[in-house]
This record gives structure tokens, C-alpha cells and sequence, in this order.
């Protein structure tokens, strides 16, 4: 099964995807290799509007059948929107991870930021080494 | 790693896999509820070939068992599997086992597949013939409310007589041949179910053959997650979180398994016999967390004031029962069904309460 990678989103090593706005909002969630890598997700906790996210650092948590997670945020940012929908519905992460689960948007402050993540190509790259 | 002799199936299905015990083995095919409910409700296959097996013969066959498994095999008739706890001169747990007696002079006890090697070792230091017959057998569970019909139609056999935890030896009928199985009616689910144990060289033919016959019955492939949540609802033990070589069979309530009167007496029954005297101090009960999240292997288990009671070995969220239950450790007085407690699930004390074992029965479909 090879993993599905959108070309127009940015990746993390964490297996975070990213996506920006014109508006330096970007929206961010987790990856299909990661809620395969998951399994059935059950419980899922993201920040309230407002709180300050750090880049790298951990911004809420998913939980499966199987194993507990912490999500890590690809940039740093203020919370702007928060999909409370999917933390009723976490078991959308594993159906639509990249439209449906999208988790919180964050308004950054250095989009220069942005160029640092892998793209598409290179996240494909990055998850044939780590996954073989 | 090592593999077992139906790698290239899980592959072939798309299965996501992982080590254990050191296999490279199935952890999920299509979704670990999907599989978890398929055998609570129709049936699915399970690759339990990292099993190992262990053959003790010879006219001192019965004597050797009964020296070193907890459970009495005198009083098993021939064609008889069961459940038994193999202990060290402490009491303390080197395994849990399912012995097959054959007759009193040849069983075949299935271990756990990362104590194979530590296993036979120690049955080889005291039983005058045991072989590790492991590599030679694939074993395929089949487990779930149609695994009789599964099964019956595969071995053209009519198996409804044959009662759980017995066995048969029979053939299983393939496209083109046929091939030797012991056909038991175990599992490791809380479902009805076979066990079949098959030549290492026709487990792909069997594995395919059950996949395709069991279309009728709905079956599918299920992973280690679902056979994981599986044994959890039921209230049995894994070895290595549950249990070890820290724990006796009386705190982990095998009392069942646990045979004091026997001829001749086990190892480990000298200790099991002080303890009982002197009281346990710690048992392994059930617990279903009343607030949000799951409590897992490792955390802590406190006392409604905060003091720490105890811990867990095992809990998931169960897809059956579409709660967060768990197994743990408890001191002394917490032991009881019903009394409130908390588990530390990352940093917060989420209130949780002490219910009985196992979380699930068969046919009552309730919380127990």
C-alpha cells in the first residue's frame, strides 16, 4: 500500500501535514501514514482558540484502539479554529485525514517558516526510508 | 526477524505489519474494529504461527506435565486441551500454556512465542523427553459464532460435537490435496472458535482455502490488534504484560488452573502453598474507566484519596463494548468489584471502578 501525499501540503517529520493560506493561516493535521500507523482513533484532544503553539512542540494528542499520541505543530502560531466536530467524530482521521480531519489552524508569524518543511516529493522520499 | 510460513499472504493482503516475539507478524488488514467485531459477530482467521510448540512423549509423558504445569493432566481424558500456568521454584510465572493430550505418554504444549526458546530450556532441564516441534507447525485460529460452520466445511467433518477445549486429528480438504490438522476447539478471543495446527508447508493452501470458503460466512484476516482487544474483552492474560516472572497464578487469578491435590506436585507449589497462607497482596482485576481516556500499560492506579494502589498491565478502548476497560494490579482492599478508584492517565487522575473478570461473555453481550 503506498501512502497517499498530496502534492500541495507540507509535511513534518512527525508525519504532520500543513497547509497555508494567503492570510498566513495555516490549517494542519495528521498524514494517512500516520492514522494507518494509528489504527482506529478514538479519543482526540487539540488546544483551545487562542493558545500559542510552538514549533515542533506538542499541541494535543490522539489516541487509538492502540497506542496514544501527541501531535506535534509543524510551525509556531496563535490557535485561530479548532474542529470541534472531529474531536466528536475523531474516527474521521482515519477515513479523510487531509479535508474532514483537519485538526486547528494557526495564524503564523514567520511564514519564511513554511520552506522548511518537506513538500510532497520529499515526505514520499522521507517515509520510503523510515518505513522499509 | 524471523517470519512464519504465511509472510507472503499478509503481504499479498496489504497487511500493515509488526514485530512480536520476534516475528515479523500482522497487525491490522482492514481496520482493527472492522476485525475485532467480524469475530464477535461472523468469523475471522488469525496467523498464530509464531506459537511455539512443544512435544513431551514417552511413558513418563503424564508424570513430567503434571511436575511442570499447574493444571492436573491425570484427570484429562485423551483428545483434551488445557489451560495451565508453568511455574519456577518461586511460583512465579515462566509461562501460560495450552497443553494437548494425545495419551498419557504424548502432549504437545503451545507456548508463547518470545518464551519458546527460555521455555523448552527449562521443560528439557526437567522432563525425560521434550522436542520443539515449533517450526515444523502453522496454526491458524478461527475464531467467531461461524468458525464451526468454517471449519466443518474444510475438514468435512461434523464438529459440533466436539466440545471446547478438545481436539480432534483430522484432514482439512484443499483445491487440489489434503493435509493433516489438529483441529481444537480453542482460542484466545472469548468467542467460539478452532485453533488448527498444519504442516508449515501447507499453510498457505490452508490459510486460502479458509479465506475462500469463509467468503460465504463473511470471514476476513485479522491482525494482533484485534486479537489484542479481543482477549482483553475476554478477560485473559497476556503473557509479558499481564503476567511474568514477577507474578504467581493466585495473584493473577489462575486459581482455576492451579491443582494443589496432585500426586505429584508441581513446581513452584511449595511457594504458591506459603502464599496462600500468608495472603496476597496484590491481584489482577478488571477496570473500566468511568471519566475520559484509557488507561494503558504503566499507569499508575490510585485510591479515590491519591494514594497509589496499583498499576495496569493492559487496557484499550474495546470496539465491542465501546468502552475503556483495563487489567491492573490492585492492593489489598481495592480488590473488590465496585470500588472507585482513579488511574493517572498522563498526568490527571481519571476516576475508574473495579469490575469483575472478564469484561465480556459470550451470548450475554453485556458488561459483566
Amino acid at each position: 500500500m503506498t501512502a497517499h501525499i498530496p502534492a500541495h501540503l507540507k509535511y513534518t517529520k512527525e508525519h504532520e501535514w500543513a497547509s497555508a493560506q494567503d492570510d498566513n493561516v495555516v490549517t494542519i493535521g495528521i498524514t494517512h501514514h500516520a492514522q494507518q500507523q494509528l489504527g482506529d482513533v478514538v479519543y482526540l484532544e487539540l488546544p483551545e482558540i487562542g493558545k500559542t503553539v510552538e514549533k515542533d512542540k506538542i499541541f494535543g494528542t490522539v489516541e487509538s484502539v492502540k497506542a496514544v499520541s501527541d501531535l506535534f505543530s509543524p510551525l509556531a502560531g496563535v490557535v485561530v479554529a479548532v474542529n470541534e466536530a472531529l474531536v466528536n467524530h475523531p474516527e474521521d482521521i482515519n477515513q479523510d485525514p487531509y479535508e474532514k480531519a483537519w485538526m486547528i489552524k494557526i495564524l503564523i508569524k514567520q511564514p519564511e517558516h513554511l520552506d522548511e518543511l518537506m513538500d510532497s516529493v520529499a515526505y514520499a522520499r522521507y517515509l520510503g526510508q523510515h518505513t522499509k | 526477524m524471523k517470519r512464519t510460513p504465511l509472510y507472503d499472504c499478509h503481504i499479498r493482503l496489504g497487511a500493515q505489519m509488526t514485530d512480536f516475539g520476534g516475528f515479523e507478524m500482522p497487525v491490522r488488514y482492514s481496520g482493527d474494529k472492522v476485525e475485532h467485531m467480524a469475530v464477535r459477530e461472523k468469523v475471522g482467521l488469525f496467523d498464530v504461527s509464531h506459537m511455539g510448540e512443544i512435544l513431551i512423549a514417552g511413558p513418563l509423558a503424564e508424570e513430567d506435565i503434571n511436575r511442570l504445569l499447574t493444571n492436573d493432566a491425570t484427570k484429562m481424558q485423551n483428545g483434551q486441551a488445557f489451560y495451565a500456568a508453568m511455574l519456577n521454584t518461586e511460583g512465579k510465572i515462566i509461562d501460560d500454556v495450552v497443553a494437548c493430550k494425545f495419551s498419557a505418554e504424548k502432549f504437545l504444549i503451545c507456548v508463547n512465542a518470545s518464551n519458546r526458546e527460555k521455555d523448552f530450556n527449562w521443560i528439557r532441564e526437567n522432563c525425560s523427553y521434550a522436542k520443539d516441534v515449533s517450526d515444523d507447525f502453522a496454526q491458524i485460529a478461527v475464531q467467531g459464532p461461524r468458525a464451526l460452520d468454517l471449519v466443518a466445511a474444510l475438514s468435512q467433518k461434523e464438529l459440533g460435537f466436539l466440545k471446547r477445549y478438545h481436539f480432534v486429528e483430522g484432514k482439512l480438504h484443499l483445491e487440489l490435496q489434503t493435509t493433516d490438522a489438529i483441529i481444537a476447539r480453542t482460542g484466545y478471543t472469548g468467542e467460539d472458535g478452532f485453533e488448527l495446527y498444519v504442516p508449515a508447508r501447507d499453510a498457505a493452501l490452508v490459510w486460502e482455502a479458509l479465506l475462500k470458503v469463509g467468503a460465504l460466512w463473511g470471514v476476513i484476516p485479522c491482525g494482533l490488534a484485534a486479537r489484542d482487544t479481543l482477549r482483553l474483552e475476554a478477560g485473559m492474560c497476556l503473557y509479558g504484560n499481564d503476567i511474568d516472572e514477577d507474578t504467581t497464578p493466585l495473584e493473577a487469578g489462575l486459581d482455576f488452573v492451579v491443582k494443589l491435590n496432585k500426586t505429584i506436585p508441581f513446581i513452584g507449589q511449595d511457594a504458591l502453598q506459603k502464599q496462600k497462607l500468608n495472603g496476597i497482596a496484590k491481584k489482577l482485576c478488571g477496570l473500566r474507566v468511568i471519566g475520559k481516556g484509557i488507561a494503558r500499560h504503566g499507569y499508575s492506579i490510585h485510591a479515590k484519596t491519591g494514594e497509589r494502589i496499583g498499576i495496569v498491565t493492559s487496557g484499550t478502548q474495546t470496539p465491542y463494548l465501546n468502552q475503556a476497560i483495563a487489567l491492573g494490579y490492585v492492593n489489598g482492599t481495592f480488590m473488590h468489584p465496585g470500588t472507585e478508584v482513579a488511574v493517572d492517565i498522563r498526568g490527571q487522575l481519571i476516576p475508574a471502578q473495579i469490575v469483575p473478570i472478564p469484561f465480556y461473555k459470550k451470548a450475554t453481550k453485556e458488561l459483566s
